[in-house]
């Protein structure tokens, strides 16, 4: 565990009590430029300011205003030097260096201008330090310190002391009476964020920064924290500290909530948590957070936590609290019995996104080598398993082929199916960033999301489809790219299997595929399928990004290669800006994949059956592996039905509540021998369990995760384990229990095992990752700092292969009977099934799942906003309460599933993805009617005119 | 398993690979790729049981699938 | 038929230009005179308003301060022909006020009618944008540069030398924009020349859009200037019309557009920065500098900001030649400048000679003295947060570098009379108290000092601890002077300082003290 202790010398340090602010962003430049600073000269980039040069060379100039992660501003002038030729003493964060410049920081004019601009600050600003919550952490006393100011000679004159505290936030408060107006909210909120949420409002001495409205709570403020990080004083403080006092360490860790894996310094004093710092060394988020990493670490302190073992023989039984050793005998021993009496195949595991690679990896170990079968499935089943097909049928990779970073090189973004401002938020902001510099952005999706139009992001084309028709449309959009000579012939005869291309050529420019076909199946016009084709093949760098909208249909994996086919016909792959991009929704999708917990793949997406990579791993593991594909979730389920699957460890995933078709999974469930299930809490599925074995939460974990862009981060230990082990401990000694012998001193002898037989892991290790913080993979021999951008000359499977996509509608459609169609997403500040967010906070936002409904369909069936609605599938029904809305089409309703309560996955169906079993979440036929009534709502269309 | 379910999986992937004098191929590819033998072995015995209720397709598969295993 | 002219700038309205305007036609209709009325501008002798003319075989002969209740017998009375009557002040171009005037960029201003564009061709009007038209780019920017026309905003920067930079910098579009949030107490030159010659502003930014490659033009008009704006609006919409502006300049290959917008009552969104955030459509907050606007200017574009007085000295220079508007003026000060005579003046108005003339020929000569007849106690010239001057700085030469050198700044020309009565204790707490209520609040010396000035000042006054305060005093001073991110609260010492060193008495301090 690398504990970074506090470095602050006599500078002083905001974001993240560990990092450096050097005032003013990096510049990119490669011209070098020679300066002169308090008499020692110095090379640095053109476009660097004085101060950042300064502060580089290690002659730091007072600021309050500028800080590393915003631009210079020059509002504070605490950091006026004075040059050699230049009258007056301009401001250093503002002025970039020039050749031959020569500066003076430290003179006796410039230092009466320090005090006497200090002076001003300290009439009107309480002199309670000693009291505040930001004593030792705040800027505006360390620059106290430094220019010298003994006396405030103002007396007693207009001041803001009495301005009162808004703390409508639950996580943090805005205390004016400290605020000194250098506008780093403010422009934190517009820069880095990107809600533009705060401003300044009145002029002169009555400037203070507004949230807009009443409070912060009640404002567009999203709580992503971005404001109080950059607050030099105590004005935004985390209410932690103000409840706790200043942390005193820091831990470096990762993120465990979407894909997006940010890197954030867990502050600490001994060993309680303070707070969460988004650190800007962090390659996924550069020191940006939302709400949920900064704040919503709660839980795992929340008083459900299990922390001991628990058993019982039938599952009507009380939970019986029980030893390790008698948990893991037990769970050991019957799993050997079932397969004593049903067979080698009759159990297997289930591991899940939210752990680390070095949990997933001998979670499936486990289960190939003790239990001797390849039934080992993950959670990314159910949400990106189309992603590996698709991407691997196409260019050789089951991965994004892009970092995050390359977003500021797209000149078109396309955006299908996801929904960036609220499931991954902190890329969403480097992607509005790039928006709001003038990219162009389509938006392809049933619902008018946030980036359709928000502040300062208008979507050029919003194309608003029906859900399920994902392929009819990006066929279309791909139809115009070749009838309309916008291929790049070039690139496809380069870099693409010939015949392979003459097929879905001759396929793509079907009739069957125009927009004028399409636009009856999708309900999006032709024209503006037209318009966004063209923009798309003609912009220099596109790029599409993608989320579980995608994926979760009956033709996620087709669509998957749709988008593929396109980056392929337009030669939008192999460079920054363009790609194909799939945002992950589990901090660690990409990670449960890597590490091979498919049934069908060995880590490193070889194939089971492939006897040299088979070998290798029996080698390693002295064991013999099966050659053939174990059971997908859904086959588990089916043949535990039918009485052939009888024993099931379920890793971290809460399956009772998150698989669709719950009645169906509670029915398999019931029919098994032993549910073994670890995690943090009791859950849904563990109410079928027969062992209940506690987790870690991410605070507690050693070991790292994999994000959305490939990268490696690491995960450390931030405070000691509550159930008193890791959990690759656990799995080993249920291994081992089984008579296979699995053991390893530390998670990092995991990670060294993964590298061994992993190629595309091969220069991965913990130390390595302590050393450069994260690693892309491929990281090997080829690629030893590894890869950001993926096939650059070449595609990792050599050519790049085109597949015909034809459109084959989802059985599940809309009819007389349910007559809307469902689809499903998620909120800014909760997540997933909320068994982490529920528990913090967050629930101020978000206390109800909530149904929209476009007003039309409402007013036919008589719902009004916030009126309890039943919602009825084929497959079952439950009660929502009704938000009427122009967000989603007529025709189209919406709902989370963050509480159990509102039980979403008791009306999903029982469709999966033709090529992957991921089940279609996100198309349900539907009806709805007033909860009260029981009567169904019968109302035509025609009926409900007449009355109006 | 059911031999219900495996049918319509069997169909659903047999919609979505388009038609080409090799698609036998390709699907049973696809089954032997991502199939567990048992499904297959319950696959096979379905169509071979009632093979004019499967499609030409699906008949070739089977066949295609008794071929590679016993190679 | 008799032409006759009324005003219709805003300050001859004030006196009721427009009720003068309508009894005049009614009046001749009902009394059988043939006449024709025309509205022009204003003559700029703001003391005479309404000051009717008609026009004669001599030339333009003025009556002044007319009257609705006048008109009727004015008319009756036979002055429209003979130009004879009580309130006649003669032929209007020899009244001394104007007759030893340079009017070069107020040449038509009074003169024209502002919203024709046949007349201001007949004036003289498009001879410089069609010599601009045969040009280069780099030609006409160097007309600019070797007339030594500087900027009229306050700062004197040559204009060429920024058109220079627009026109070095590459980029698919360049904005023009022409600073008219004429702030600046005692000032109003830009008004009346908006009002009174719309269209030799239009000409001069058509002129600088050529010059620089820009095609796009925007006015930033203060709210305040209702009528100008109204002017404005119709003149271009005329210009559009007559091919002007447009896709086709004149029928050439130039392009340009022009646009005008307005401010929301700030003072700070006079200072070019502030300007521009405002024309964005964000809050009017001083910009860092550099980088400088010529280099990022509106929209992140390279951009020309120039003040009206600027842009419409332009196509004079291009008619007659650059060596024409060099050959005026004082020192590195070249051409002329339209003083602008306020306050406490007898004879109050427009100004319009080379620099060089001295301050105190300006308010004894041109100006009359104080209008109270009292004594001229001192001069505040360049907006609020300008200099004072006492009568000894009379000889000074009114120009950049010389009214520098005697502690005072030109700004934009406005000159504001004081007599013996003024307290200039309270003129010095009302900079500072200008300064805070007008302060953007970006900056901390502005935004904070201005208001602890207000604060110090009133100790100093009320004798409380005077020396220590004066020290402080001059300490905040030195920190909003020099400290300061833009001259808003750069400026703001001046008058406190000048006022304090002249008349130390007005702030209760007992000779002799230390200053």
């Amino acid at each position: 565990m690398t504990v970074v202790s506090d470095p602050r010398g006599t500078m002083p340090m905001r974001s993240g009590i560990g990092e450096a602010d050097y005032g003013t962003p990096k510049s990119d430049s490669d011209v070098l430029v020679n300066v002169t600073i308090d008499g020692q000269s110095h090379l640095v980039p053109l476009g660097t300011s004085i101060m950042r040069a300064a502060g580089e060379a290690g002659c730091d100039i007072p600021k309050l205003c500028a800080t590393d992660s915003l631009q210079p501003f020059g509002s504070c002038r605490m950091c006026l030097v004075e040059i050699d030729g230049r009258k007056g003493t301009p401001a250093s964060c503002t002025t970039p260096v020039e050749e031959g410049m020569v500066v003076r920081t430290q003179t006796a004019k410039v230092a009466k201008l320090r005090k006497g601009m200090m002076e001003l600050y300290i009439s009107d600003h309480p002199l309670d330090c000693l009291t505040c919550s930001a004593n030792g952490d705040c800027e505006l006393q360390d620059m106290a310190g430094v220019s010298g100011l003994r006396e405030v000679r103002y007396g007693i004159g207009k001041n803001h002391l009495d301005a009162p505290t808004d703390s409508s936030n639950p996580y943090f408060s805005f205390d004016e009476s400290k605020c000194i107006v250098c506008n780093r909210c403010v422009r934190a909120c517009d820069e880095v964020q990107g809600t533009l949420a705060l401003t300044i409002e009145g002029r002169g001495f009555n400037s203070k920064v507004s949230p807009g409205g009443l409070n912060f709570l009640s404002s567009e403020c999203v709580s992503c924290g971005a404001c109080v990080q950059a607050c030099p004083t105590a004005t935004l403080q985390e209410k932690s500290v103000i409840d706790l006092g200043m942390p005193t360490r820091t831990v470096e860790t990762t993120c465990a909530y979407c894909g997006v894996g940010c890197s954030f310094n867990a502050e600490l004093r001994g060993d309680e948590l303070i707070r969460m710092v988004p650190t800007k060394t962090g390659g996924a988020n550069e020191g940006h957070s939302c709400v949920k990493g900064r704040f919503a670490w709660g839980y795992a302190s929340h008083s459900d936590r299990v922390t001991t073992p628990m058993m019982r023989e039938k599952i009507t039984d009380e939970w019986r609290v029980v030893s390790w050793d008698e948990a893991i005998q037990f769970t050991a021993t019957k799993f050997k019995a079932i397969q004593e009496k049903y067979g080698d195949n009759s159990i297997g595991g289930i591991s899940s996104s939210r752990c680390t690679n070095e949990e997933i990896f001998v979670v499936q170990k486990m289960v190939r080598a003790a239990f001797g079968n390849n039934n080992i499935d993950t959670c990314a089943r159910v949400c990106h398993s189309p992603t590996g097909y698709g991407l691997s049928t196409t260019f050789g990779t089951s991965a994004g082929t892009q970092d995050f970073k390359s977003v500021a090189h797209s000149d078109v973004i396309v955006v299908i199916g996801a929904n960036p401002t609220d499931a991954h938020p902190v890329f969403a902001s480097r992607m509005k960033r790039r928006i709001r510099a003038g990219a162009k952005l389509i938006v392809i999706d049933p619902r008018k999301i946030d980036l359709v139009e928000s502040a300062h992001i208008k979507a050029d084309f919003h194309l608003p489809l029906q859900p399920g028709t994902n392929v009819a449309v990006i066929n279309a959009i791909a139809h115009v790219i070749a009838t309309e000579g916008l291929i790049d012939e070039e690139f496809v005869a380069q870099r693409c299997d010939p015949g392979q291309f003459k097929r879905w050529r001759a396929f793509i420019e079907l009739p069957e595929n125009s927009p004028e076909v399409v636009s009856a199946q999708s309900g999006v016009p032709a024209q503006l399928i037209r318009e966004a084709a063209r923009m798309y093949a003609a912009g220099n760098n596109a790029a599409i990004y993608y989320g579980l909208g995608v994926t979760e249909h009956s033709q996620g994996s087709t669509m998957v290669m749709g988008m593929a086919n396109l980056a392929m016909a337009t030669g939008n792959i192999g460079r920054e800006g363009v790609g194909i991009i799939p945002l992950r929704g589990q901090n660690n999708v990409q990670g449960a994949c890597d590490m091979g917990s498919f049934p069908h793949e060995l880590s490193g997406y070889r194939h089971v059956s492939d006897n040299a990579v088979r070998e290798q791993f029996e080698m390693l593991w002295d064991v013999k592996l099966l050659p053939d594909p174990g059971m997908r979730i859904p086959n588990m389920f089916d043949n535990a039905i039918s009485g052939e699957f009888r024993g099931v460890f379920v890793h971290g995933e809460d399956i009772a509540q998150s698989d669709p078709n719950v009645k169906h999974v509670h029915r398999a469930l019931e029919s098994m021998d032993l549910v073994v299930v670890q995690d943090l809490f009791l859950n849904e599925t563990s109410k079928f369990a027969h062992v209940f074995l506690p987790g870690t939460s991410f605070l507690e974990k050693d070991g790292t995760f994999t994000n959305a862009e490939r990268r490696i981060n690491r995960v450390r230990p931030v405070m000691a384990a509550r159930n008193g082990k890791q959990e690759w401990q656990i799995v080993c000694e249920i291994a081992q229990a089984m008579g296979y012998d699995m053991h390893y001193d530390n998670a990092a002898q995991i990670m060294d095992e993964i590298a061994q037989i992993t190629p595309t892991f091969k220069g991965v290790s913990f130390a390595m990752l302590d050393q450069v913080g994260s690693v892309q993979w491929p990281c090997n021999d080829a690629a030893p700092t590894g890869t950001p951008i993926m096939h650059i000359d070449n595609f990792v499977r050599g050519q790049g292969q085109f597949m015909e996509t034809p459109f084959v509608p989802t059985e599940e459609r809309s009819n007389r009977k349910f007559p809307l169609l469902l689809t499903t997403g998620r909120i800014l500040s909760q997540y997933n099934v909320g068994a982490q967010t529920r528990r913090t906070k967050n629930t101020t936002w978000h206390t109800q799942d909530l149904l929209e409904i476009h007003e039309a369909d409402a007013a036919m069936r008589g719902i009004v906003d916030g009126q309890k609605i039943a919602i009825t599938s084929r497959i079952g029904e439950t009660i929502l309460t009704a938000h009427v809305t122009q967000r989603v089409p007529a025709g189209v309703v919406h709902t989370t599933f963050h509480h159990p309560q509102s039980g979403a996955n008791v009306i999903t169906t029982e469709f999966s993805d033709w090529a992957t079993n991921c089940p279609e979440y996100k198309v349900t036929a539907v009806e709805i009617r007033p909860a009260e009534s029981s009567a169904p709502a019968t109302n035509t269309l025609d009926e409900v005119l007449t009355k109006v | 398993m059911d031999v219900t379910i495996l049918t319509r999986m069997a169909e659903q992937i047999e919609l979505n690979i388009p038609v080409h004098e090799d698609t036998y191929l390709r699907i049973s590819e696809h089954l032997v790729k991502f199939w567990t033998p048992q499904m297959r072995t319950d696959f096979y015995q379905q169509v071979t049981k009632n093979r004019k209720d499967f499609s030409a397709t699906l008949n070739k598969v089977v066949d295609e699938l008794r071929a590679k295993a016993n190679a | 038929m008799i032409k006759v002219f009324v005003p219709l700038d805003s300050a001859a309205l004030s006196m009721g230009a427009d009720e003068v305007a309508i009894a005049i036609v009614q009046s001749a209709a009902s009394q059988g005179k043939d006449i024709t009325l025309i509205r022009t501008g204003s003559r700029g002798m703001l003391w005479l308003e309404p000051l009717v003319e008609v026009e004669t075989s001599a030339g333009r002969i003025g009556f002044a301060n007319i009257s609705t209740e006048a008109v009727p017998e004015l008319i009756k009375s036979g002055a429209l022909d003979t130009g004879s009557h009580k309130s006649s002040i003669g032929l209007v171009e020899e009244h001394d006020f104007f007759k030893n005037q340079n009017r070069v960029t107020f040449a038509r201003v009074g003169v024209i009618d502002p919203l024709s564009i046949s007349d201001y061709e007949n004036h003289g009007g498009l001879v410089g944008l069609r010599k601009a038209l045969e040009m280069s780019a780099a030609e006409v920017v160097s007309q600019v540069t070797e007339s030594g026309l500087r900027g009229r905003g306050g700062a004197g920067f040559p204009a060429g030398i920024k058109w220079q930079t627009v026109l070095n910098t590459q980029s698919d579009q360049k904005y023009i924009c022409c600073n008219a949030d004429e702030g600046d107490s005692g000032t109003f030159a830009d008004r009346m020349l908006m009002e009174g010659d719309p269209f030799t502003l239009i000409e001069g930014m058509i002129i600088s859009g050529i010059a620089v490659g820009a095609t796009q033009g925007l006015i930033y008009v203060r709210s305040e200037y209702p009528h100008a704006i109204d002017i404005l609006n119709r003149a271009i919409a005329m210009a559009n019309e007559y091919g002007l502006l447009g896709s086709n300049v004149l029928g050439s290959k130039s392009a340009f557009a022009l646009e005008v917008r307005v401010g929301a009552g700030s003072y700070v969104c006079g200072e070019e920065t502030a300007m521009l955030e405002s024309l964005e459509g964000k809050r009017g907050m001083v910009r860092a500098k550099p980088p400088i606007p010529a280099l990022v200017g509106l929209f992140g574009k390279p951009t020309v900001i120039n003040n009206v007085m600027t842009l419409s000295a332009v196509p004079m220079i291009l008619a007659q030649g650059a060596a024409a508007y060099q050959a005026l003026g004082h020192e590195r000060s070249r051409g002329t400048q339209v003083f602008q005579l306020a306050g406490n003046i007898k004879r109050g108005g427009v100004v319009e000679v080379a620099f060089g003339i001295t301050l105190g020929e300006l308010v004894d000569i041109y100006g009359g003295g104080t209008n109270s007849g009292k004594p001229v106690k001192t001069v505040q010239i360049g907006g609020p947060l300008g200099a004072y001057l006492g009568t000894e700085s009379w000889d000074v030469a009114m120009a950049y570098e010389s009214l520098a050198q005697a502690g005072g700044m030109l700004g934009h020309g406005g000159i504001v009379v004081f007599d013996d009565t003024a307290n200039m204790a309270k003129q010095a707490r009302f900079a500072m108290e200008f300064c805070a209520e007008e302060s953007c609040g970006k900056c901390t010396p502005c935004r904070i000092g201005s208001t602890r000035g207000v604060e110090v000042i009133d100790r100093i006054v009320a004798g409380e601890d005077q020396e220590k305060n004066l020290e402080l005093l001059e300490d905040l001073c030195e920190v909003m002077t020099d400290g300061s991110l833009c001259a808003m609260g750069g400026l703001t010492p001046m008058p406190v300082r000048s006022a304090l060193k002249l008349f130390p008495a007005d702030f209760g301090i007992k000779t002799g003290a230390k200053l």
